[in-house]
């Protein structure tokens, strides 16, 4: 019996349910494909980890190094569990040739390393998760470096140094726990430990990575600042496991946040959803309700019939949506498989999006009962009399008709009755609202992602080019030289050196740490700042937001810094956002011993007509060593890997939203013509006529739209605003602005949603009830 | 020429399983410019059936109707709208006034829909009808705050707002009790007297004898027609009427 109402109900109503089903196993998919992402992660990460046998901190130092004073510190550390230094052969972008490429890699704002395979930890892996053993000739090339250039197994490396030249050829990839994502702007490449040592003799830039592995976790902050207080070559970025962690799971967790903040929405859409369904169905069989009832049918009997369609409704849903996940999940997790390497399977891979999809039906079958207490507000005596839900009472005469001059008849309608029933109208102005968001939060963070702005969140000012030199051998003549070459250069505009050195600083928990400060004129290439400004005098400091936060300072608080062998308090002048070197650098007008510096930087603009390009091979010639970087490209190569992960999720998100907006549009005027059905029909028998009813659906839902449209768009600097920050705040940087494409944002995403409302409007309506009025009325 | 003609109207409902019902069977009826007609039977007989058949809200099987000179069977869903619109006046049993219009919207919607004449135009005749029917002060309530009777005469007045050609009424008393019945009636008969062309149905003798012919339908078939003459209140003695048409009926069965 039950089963034959329900599959009469799935008969009657097979678009609105084919619909619902679509929708909850659209959610279903997205949650699932969440909980796998984050699964995924979290497992592959984990894995990579205990296979490469990452460090748990590693100093970069380029410059002379003292390998027993190293041991030393490490024997007499009780915590260090091993510790190995590793040789990196610094090559310039200009002497590397990938692939069959005809270009170098001159232009490439990543540093290359080259390397042979270490021995006691940081292994470097392939493509399997296998420690890389290269034989003379060949080469494991980094996995980054496999998807720019589309390199393939057997393709050539050449490397070229005035009359030196050699190839490899490339029989792996590198998966490298250090240097995997984009952001990480060093790379390195493995080679055989013979063709390390030749090349050793001919490239004799070497990078040191001074790597510790340690037996007690809980005390990397306290070995950190050991590290730091020593004598021990600190002349480069300093490392450790968290901020490995962070910079591996960045891109795609990332990712797995919009999926899930999507999902959510998805979720509470679906809900609401299946509440226009439910109601409609409800309305729709009001008088068979009261029949049943008045053959005295039990209440609770009654809704088993309604909660039985959509519990098995949702269990077809959500089993559908994970299995569909499971087919997608290869597509979400591709770039964590690439860059991270899939986990072995477990248990708990399937078991959390299981959990989750289930939670889905649960939510689904909680609300249908809390839907279904309309039942007990049901009579028998007033089902059957009416057949119809009682309207609520509304005030009719604060809008009149009769003292309107001008306005049209159905367009008055409409707005009348969604001033009327705003309460159930609002309930589509908030779908359409959150579709909105959907679409246009993901696309702003995007466009702020790809805009030139963003480099001001990297902690550098907009410029054209970036000259960054590192330690060599007499780095700091070389450093003057290019100064004085560039200020002669009529082709420059403007020029601003930045000298970046180690000072200790006075933590807040009073003991001393290091601090990397970039000292110069900032004021020539000004950063944007989340609060205060950039340092005026030599008595100021800004800080970036983490340092910043980790030192306990505002603006116009006091910081201790010792400079040389003297304590100094600076003023913090500002404080802004850097998700380079982990987020925790500084900025000041300080006096610089060339003994501490850690690396130089030219900012610089050209004049307008120059070409950039032009300068840049002339300045990467000029400058050799030094690397050229043009601002934009230090962006799209940086962050080009998430904003390509983004855009697919940018896209899910647009084809998902115009589906919810579409179907939820459709089900509501579905809802609507239902309850609307005897008044529509007075209407017609006075002589309406379809089309005229078509207006006023069209006028209100239109109407609807666009207050949504205005509060999403509204909503967006706020919502959206606050979601990347939360989203910026975990890649460094708590004080991200948002960047609007006002074309984009204010006028063609509105204006596609308000077209599918409004074809939605007109294609729902057209299978209005065109029964002759004559039998409606006799209803 | 009549201004509404009926021939052979034939309207067959399918009960399913190919069974069929015949509602009405070959109906011809003519009606003049300014007659009263009222329709009476007893339920299922076809009355409401021939109203919303010759108004065009229901199709017909077979048959035709002309209004005005217009065949209307072959008119389109929009065109019969459009002349119910402007051309003939509906009054229902339930009265059927929009829930979220006070009275005065009601009365003027469709009005303002057939654009007959400008806005203030039409409020003023509006105001007019409401003065006739005795609702002016409840122009600006809603029509949860009044009572049926009152109801029915702001549905008279929606359907006379754009001076039709002809008013159909379908038991339009036939929900109220007898005072406000009569009231209504006393309306509607006022109405008439100003030209206007009436058909009604009704299960009451008390309404039919106002009427100047009453037709009698049984099984969808007009059985037979009685010719009461006009009748004028005041001058013609209604309760003689009745009685007439009560011993006409009881002699049909009724």
């Amino acid at each position: 019996m039950l089963l034959k109402i329900v599959k009469r109900d799935f008969q009657r109503n097979k678009m609105i349910t084919l619909g619902l089903f679509i929708f909850i196993m659209l959610s279903s998919l997205l949650t699932a494909s969440s909980a796998h992402v984050v699964m995924e992660l979290t497992h592959s990460l984990d894995n990579l980890l205990v296979k490469s046998n990452a460090p748990h901190f590693v100093q970069m130092h380029a410059g002379p190094i003292d390998n027993e004073a190293i041991a030393n510190f490490a024997a007499a550390n009780s915590i260090v569990k091993e510790q190995q230094t590793v040789e990196m052969l610094s090559l310039d972008g200009s002497q590397v040739t990938l692939g069959s490429s005809m270009k170098t890699e001159a232009n490439s704002v990543m540093d290359i390393g080259f390397v042979k395979q270490n021995l006691q930890f940081d292994f470097l892996l392939n493509l399997d998760n296998e420690i890389i053993q290269v034989s003379e000739g060949e080469i494991a090339v980094p996995i980054y470096y496999m998807k720019q250039k589309n390199l393939h197994v057997g393709d050539q490396v050449s490397l070229s140094k005035g009359q030196f030249q050699t190839s490899f050829t490339i029989v792996d990839f590198v998966r490298d726990v250090q240097m995997n994502p984009s952001i990480v702007s060093s790379k390195r490449f493995v080679v055989s430990d013979a063709d390390f040592t030749a090349l050793k003799s001919e490239f004799r830039e070497i990078e040191y990575l001074i790597e510790f592995q340690l037996t007690d976790l809980s005390k990397l902050s306290e070995f950190h600042n050991a590290y730091q207080a020593s004598n021990l070559p600190n002349k480069g970025p300093a490392i450790d496991l968290p901020l490995l962690k962070t910079l591996n799971s960045l891109t795609d967790g990332v990712i797995a946040v919009v999926i899930l903040l999507v999902s959510l929405l998805l979720i509470l859409i679906a809900i609401l959803c299946l509440r226009f369904t439910m109601l409609a169905t409800i309305e729709e069989d009001y008088r068979e309700i009261g029949v049943m009832k008045a053959i005295g049918i039990a209440q609770p009997d009654i809704k088993k019939i309604y909660l039985a369609k959509y519990f098995v409704l949702a269990i077809l849903a959500a089993i559908g949506g994970y299995l569909l996940s499971l087919i997608a999940m290869k597509w979400f997790t591709a770039n964590i498989s690439l860059y991270l390497g899939a986990a072995p399977n477990s248990v708990l891979q399937h078991a959390v999006p299981l959990l989750a999809v289930s939670l889905i039906v649960g939510i689904v079958v909680l609300f249908c009962r809390l839907v279904l207490r309309r039942f007990n507000r049901i009579t028998a005596v007033d089902a059957l009399r009416t057949g119809a839900s009682p309207a609520p009472p509304s005030s009719t005469s604060i809008l009149s008709l009769s003292k309107r001059r001008l306005l049209p008849v159905n367009v008055f309608l409409g707005l009348k009755d969604v001033y009327g029933r705003f309460k159930m109208f609002g309930i589509l102005l908030f779908v359409i609202l959150v579709g909105l968001l959907i679409i246009i939060v993901p696309v702003n963070f995007m466009h702020t992602l790809q805009s030139p702005q963003f480099i001001s969140y990297m902690g550098v000012g907009q410029s054209d080019i970036r000259i960054d030199l590192q330690q060599t051998a007499n780095v700091d003549q070389r450093f003057e030289k290019m100064i004085a070459s560039l200020e002669e250069d009529n082709d420059v505009v403007k020029l601003s050196p930045l000298v970046t050195s180690r000072f200790k600083v006075l933590g807040s928990d009073g003991a001393w740490e290091s601090i990397n400060v970039e000292s110069g004129d900032f004021s020539i290439f000004p950063l944007s700042y989340m609060d205060g400004a950039s340092p005026a005098t030599a008595g100021e400091i800004a800080l970036s937001d983490l340092n910043a936060k980790d030192l306990n300072k505002q603006v116009g608080d006091t910081v201790q810094l010792l400079i040389g062998d003297k304590e100094q308090n600076l003023t913090v002048s500002g404080i802004y956002q850097d998700i380079t070197n982990g987020g925790r650098t500084a900025k000041a007008r300080l006096p610089y011993n060339e003994e501490s510096v850690l690396w130089y930087v030219v900012a610089l603009d050209v004049k307008p007509g120059v070409s950039v390009r032009d300068k840049m091979d002339q300045y990467a010639e000029a400058f050799y060593p030094a690397k050229i970087t043009h601002l934009e490209d230090y962006l799209a190569q940086t962050l080009g890997n998430t904003i390509k992960q983004l855009k697919l999720v940018v896209l899910l998100a647009i084809v998902i939203s115009i589906a919810i907006i579409a179907l939820i549009t459709s089900l509501f005027l579905k809802m609507l013509l239902a309850k609307d059905a005897a008044q529509l029909t007075v209407m017609r028998s006075i002589g309406f006529k379809n089309s005229d009813i078509r207006i006023q659906y069209l006028g209100r839902i239109l109407l609807v739209s666009a207050i949504g449209i205005l509060i999403g768009i509204l909503t967006t600097g706020t919502i959206g605003q606050g979601l990347v920050k939360a989203l910026g705040s975990f890649m460094g940087a708590s004080n991200i602005q948002l960047v609007v494409q006002p074309v984009t944002a204010y006028l063609i995403i509105p204006a596609a949603v308000m077209t599918i409302v409004a074809i939605t409007t007109f294609v729902t309506t057209l299978s209005m009830n065109k029964s002759r009025i004559a039998e409606q009325i006799g209803k | 020429m009549p201004v509404l003609e009926a021939k052979g109207l034939h309207k067959v409902y399918s009960t399913g399983e190919g069974n069929e019902q015949a509602v009405l069977l070959d109906i011809d009826l003519q009606m003049r410019q300014g007659e009263f007609v009222a329709v009476m039977g007893p339920s299922g007989s076809g009355k409401s059936t021939l109203l919303y058949a010759v108004s065009g809200m229901d199709k017909l099987t077979a048959g035709s109707v002309i209004f005005n000179g217009l065949d209307i069977t072959g008119l389109s869903e929009d065109e019969l709208a459009g002349l119910r619109l402007r051309e003939m006046g509906f009054i229902f049993q339930q009265m059927h006034l929009l829930k979220n219009l006070n009275i005065i919207d009601n009365i003027i919607l469709s009005a303002y829909r057939a654009k007959i004449s400008n806005r203030r135009t039409i409020n003023k005749r509006a105001a007019e009808l409401m003065e006739r029917t005795g609702i002016t002060a409840l122009a600006d309530r809603d029509i949860t705050q009044v009572s049926g009777g009152q109801l029915q005469r702001a549905a008279i007045c929606r359907a006379l707002i754009n001076e039709p050609a002809i008013l159909l009424g379908d038991e339009p008393t036939g929900a109220l009790n007898s005072k406000a019945a009569g009231e209504i009636m006393d309306i509607l008969e006022d109405i008439h007297h100003t030209g206007t062309t009436i058909l009604l149905a009704t299960h009451d003798a008390k309404v039919a004898a106002r009427a100047e012919r009453v037709l009698y339908m049984r099984d969808g078939q007009i059985a037979a027609e009685q010719h009461l003459g006009p009748y004028r209140s005041g001058t013609s003695d209604l309760k003689k009427r009745e009685e007439m048409l009560s011993s006409w009926l009881s002699g049909m069965g009724f």
